[in-house]
């Protein structure tokens, strides 16, 4: 068998626009000074012609899926996410001043979001959503996205199991620290479900590079986590019947 | 979230991008169902995170990021889980462009490898993007990004030898 080919998994040749190129030019993101390569090219390439024709068609050329129903399932898991989700960043207090010393320093946040939202929570993969609290909002973030000294961090999981939680991260030296539990968190095991608030938040220091924070969840205590640190850029090995996940945290300057 | 406004956004949004990011949780994920569940998964990250966008002209550039973000996780989840079975290595059928060999191999060599290196390799070998495009997305510099790919090429060179002596 010859090695693979890797050129061959993109769409059109290998002189033709990129798929991103080609999304944006359809949905007109792009100047006059961009979009003119790009219509010159699609004059005469019999390669693009049919992928500018499928972004045309949008669900049309894909027979297969069940747009109405993609979307209106979209939709529910909108308007519980909306009703689950309780406003706790309106109750954070400040960051403590003298912290400077700590990894982490932690903000206690007052649990008034006890609300029954068992209801509305489903089984899924393992996941952790990161919050960047900016004055009286949160906001998702987006693993890689830049982060910087100061920033706090609340995490909300999705757990397909009952069982044992805590965030670790491992810094660009390659150093292990626990994220959560937060100081003054006893209790880590959490029933199955989604969109499970980790009560408690992070303010980020002010050490720089890219730093990874993972999810773990194991079955059976583990608290402290045993998990040792693989180096930067590796998940931390944890004992059997734990799993991870990981988002990273991109500090640099 | 709940007004007539914010629901017509949902559903034109999704009308927009919703083909693209199937396409692409599709060819990454390689199972159907997965990739309509990912694209849900987008679609409700995407929402959250909208009120940053002041113009929409980046839009595009950040439901790749998502997409891959998310579609790697997903793929080192199931590797984890030792799920990552021949349902997520066949190619999607209708995929006629590359051979399956490749894309079976890919989704392997995504779920072990390094997350920059994988996420450049996606946006190179997948979506097509020259090694200028794909570092604005990385923010890292050209020569950084056609490191990253020819490590991972190194690694699917090295694969598809191993699979060759072994044939799994
Ligand atoms: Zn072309």
């Amino acid at each position: 068998m010859s090695p693979p080919d890797l050129t061959t998994l993109r769409a059109g040749g290998p002189d033709c626009p990129s798929d991103l190129a080609l999304d944006r030019l359809h949905l007109g993101e792009l100047d006059a000074a961009q979009r003119a390569p790009l219509e010159l090219h699609l004059k005469d390439c019999a390669l693009c012609a049919p992928r500018m024709q499928e972004r045309v068609q949008g669900f049309q050329a894909l027979p297969q899926v069940d747009e109405r129903a993609l979307l209106a399932s979209l939709r529910t898991r909108l308007a519980a996410q909306a009703q689950a989700r309780p406003a706790w960043w309106r109750f954070l207090v400040p960051v403590a001043a003298a912290t400077a010393a700590a990894l982490l320093a932690v903000v206690l946040v007052p649990r008034t979001d006890d609300l029954d939202t068992a209801a509305l929570r489903e089984k899924g993969a393992l996941a952790l959503h990161v919050f960047r609290l900016r004055g009286e909002k949160a906001e998702e973030a987006v693993s890689g996205e830049r982060f910087g000294p100061g920033d706090r961090l609340r995490f909300v999981v999705d757990l397909p199991s009952d069982g044992y939680a805590a965030v670790l991260g491992v810094e660009q030296s390659g150093a292990l620290y626990t994220a959560w539990p937060t100081e003054g968190v006893a209790q880590t095991f959490r029933a199955a479900g989604r969109h499970i608030e980790l009560p408690g938040a992070v303010a980020l220091d002010g050490s720089r590079g890219v730093e990874q924070l993972h999810l773990v969840h194991c079955a059976k205590p583990a608290d402290p986590p045993a998990c040792v640190s693989q180096g930067t850029g590796q998940k931390p090995r944890c004992p059997a019947g734990c799993i991870l996940t990981s988002f990273e945290l991109d500090k640099r300057p | 979230m709940a007004g007539d406004d914010s629901v017509k956004e949902v559903a034109d949004l999704f009308r927009q991008h919703g083909p693209r990011v199937y396409r692409r949780a599709l060819k990454l994920l390689g199972h159907p169902a997965d990739a309509e569940e990912a694209t849900q998964d987008i679609f409700l990250k995407a929402m959250k995170g909208l009120a940053r966008f002041q113009g929409k002209s980046q839009l595009t550039t950040w439901l790749y990021e998502i997409t891959t973000h998310h579609c790697l996780n997903h793929l080192r989840d199931l590797r984890r889980r030792g799920e990552l079975h021949e349902a997520h290595l066949s190619p999607p059928a209708e995929d006629a462009a590359p051979r399956a060999f490749d894309l079976a191999l890919l989704r392997r060599l995504l779920a072990r490898a390094d997350e920059r290196e994988a996420q450049a390799a996606i946006y190179v070998f997948v979506d097509g993007m020259s090694h200028d495009e794909a570092a604005a997305l990385l923010q890292v510099s050209r020569r950084t990004v056609g490191n990253l790919v020819e490590r991972f090429a190194a690694a699917a060179r090295a694969a598809a030898s191993e699979s060759e002596g072994g044939r799994r």
